[in-house]
């Protein structure tokens, strides 16, 4: 795993490091794929860097707090601003949104207007676990080689609701119909988690590695 | 919709693939590393990776093991046992592991779960349950089968819930390794007690067994050693068999 050096070149794809992520797996399937992922537990290398993933797990809380304390917050709106591509995972899209709901109301990133909110499932249980449909609602260069209807893997309690329809890329049922991939130019989240979703995971992420942030 | 999963059980011994009946008398499978690489090709819908040496109670070599083993398998991946820090399931988790099986340590530390949960969320939490008896009278069993519990499972598991836990294993140890069949009483049991999902194993010796289990509502996934370890059994074939009684798996 490399971590961020002042002297090294403008790297393929920067991971951001909050501490309390899958950060090898990320890793190990772009590396699969033939990329130098670089982990970033600071932003001072994301100013070089071509593309940007913001993966994650646990609480948006939390997570929002370690954002905004590492100054992350800050550095990512502006990479976001430069129209470079940002992909979210799972936690990491949820902190795309406006704002979140777990244990209290907190701030996201803003980069997709819209709300993280627990799933509302009737009888089923939560989390939801497991090898779920994702029903492609319109094209993106992302999900391009992707057939519709192919199974992901979620690991997840909570789902972002994008405040617009336009931002809906993708959906998937689980007691209802909730939004598992959004866009909105270079900013790209999916709910579920492609470095483990085997063959079509690495599909994707090799697509967002020849993405050029253009909806 | 989502599908129903099912999980290659990897038991880790000093470094090596085994496979134990009734939590005694092991046998040698081979190199884990390469046996989950195997797992992978076939499209399993996940691996779960413990460490039941009742010699070396610690992470190291499921560390060792997931470091390497996470370069080739791009699903999720759980490793348990000899769990009993939250330091222990930051390093899983940097290293590869999607989620922790806390087994032991949640009969008398509810505080270590509750700390995964809090930083890890309760997705990253699956309680394994050793459970060995009859209809009724289910004993709850620690340290690798070695110690009997004296909690009720029922109270267990409601106690297990209310720390977070996200997903549970619940293993039949009498049924471990004897590829009689699932003991289906007691996942039934289990299911009415759970709010959460459930992953079933102990004694699967062929696909009806497999067919059994998951007609259990509740029963999301279940776990599979013997079956797929010893015979020319493998989930293509296993998922191949079940999809003709309408059961759905992954479309890859």
């Amino acid at each position: 795993m490399n971590y961020f050096d002042e002297n090294m070149d403008v790297a393929d794809v920067v991971v951001v490091d909050i501490g309390i992520s899958n950060i090898a797996s990320v890793t190990n399937s772009l590396v699969e794929l033939g990329y130098s992922p670089l982990v970033a537990d600071n932003p001072r290398g994301i100013e070089s860097a071509q593309r940007v993933i913001l993966p994650g797990n646990g609480s948006f809380r939390a997570a929002s707090e370690r954002l905004t304390e590492t100054g992350w917050v800050t550095a990512l709106r502006e990479f976001a601003e430069s129209k470079r591509p940002l992909l979210g995972i799972c936690l990491g899209m949820h902190l795309l949104a406006s704002s979140g709901e777990e244990d209290g109301i907190s701030e996201g990133l803003g980069l997709i207007p819209g709300v993280s909110r627990r799933l509302s499932v009737g009888d089923l249980r939560l989390p939801h676990v497991g090898w779920n449909t994702v029903d492609q609602l319109k094209s993106h260069f992302v999900f391009e080689g992707i057939k519709n209807g192919r199974d992901f893997y979620f690991s997840h309690s909570f789902a972002l609701e994008p405040s617009g329809q336009n931002l809906i890329i993708g959906t998937t049922d689980y007691g209802n119909t909730f939004v598992s991939v959004v866009g909105s130019k270079n900013v790209f989240g999916v709910q579920f988690h492609p470095e483990k979703s085997q063959k079509n995971g690495l599909k994707l992420l090799s697509q967002f590695m020849k993405w050029d942030g253009v909806a | 919709m989502l599908k129903k999963r099912l999980i290659p059980l990897m038991l880790i011994d000093n470094g090596r693939l085994i496979k134990t009946v009734k939590f005694g008398a092991s046998r040698d499978v081979g190199d884990p590393v390469q046996s989950a690489k195997v797992y992978s090709d076939q499209n399993a819908d996940e691996l779960l990776i413990l460490n039941v040496s009742r010699d070396d109670r610690t992470i190291a070599k499921t560390l060792e093991i997931l470091r390497e083993l996470s370069k080739n398998c791009f699903m999720p991946l759980t490793v348990g046992g000899g769990i009993t820090s939250i330091e222990d399931v930051r390093i899983l988790i940097r290293s590869g592991a999607d989620k922790v099986l806390v087994n032991s340590a949640a009969y008398r530390n509810l505080d270590l779960l509750k700390n995964i949960v809090r930083e890890f969320g309760s997705q990253a939490l699956i309680i394994g349950i050793d459970c060995l008896g009859e209809v009724g009278r289910w004993s709850c069993l620690s340290k690798c089968g070695s110690i009997v519990e004296s909690i009720e499972l029922e109270d267990h598991l409601r106690r297990v819930q209310e720390a977070g836990a996200g997903e549970l294993l619940i293993q039949s140890v009498d049924r471990d390794g004897a590829m009689c069949g699932l003991d289906l009483d007691l996942l039934r049991k289990v299911t009415l007690c759970a709010k959460i999902p459930v992953i079933g194993a102990g004694g699967v010796g062929n696909y009806h067994d497999l067919l059994d289990g998951y007609k259990i509502e509740g029963i999301d996934a279940i776990g599979v050693a013997s079956l797929f370890h010893f015979s020319d059994s493998n989930p293509h074939r296993a998922k191949a068999m079940l999809q003709n009684h309408n059961l759905n798996f992954k479309l890859v």
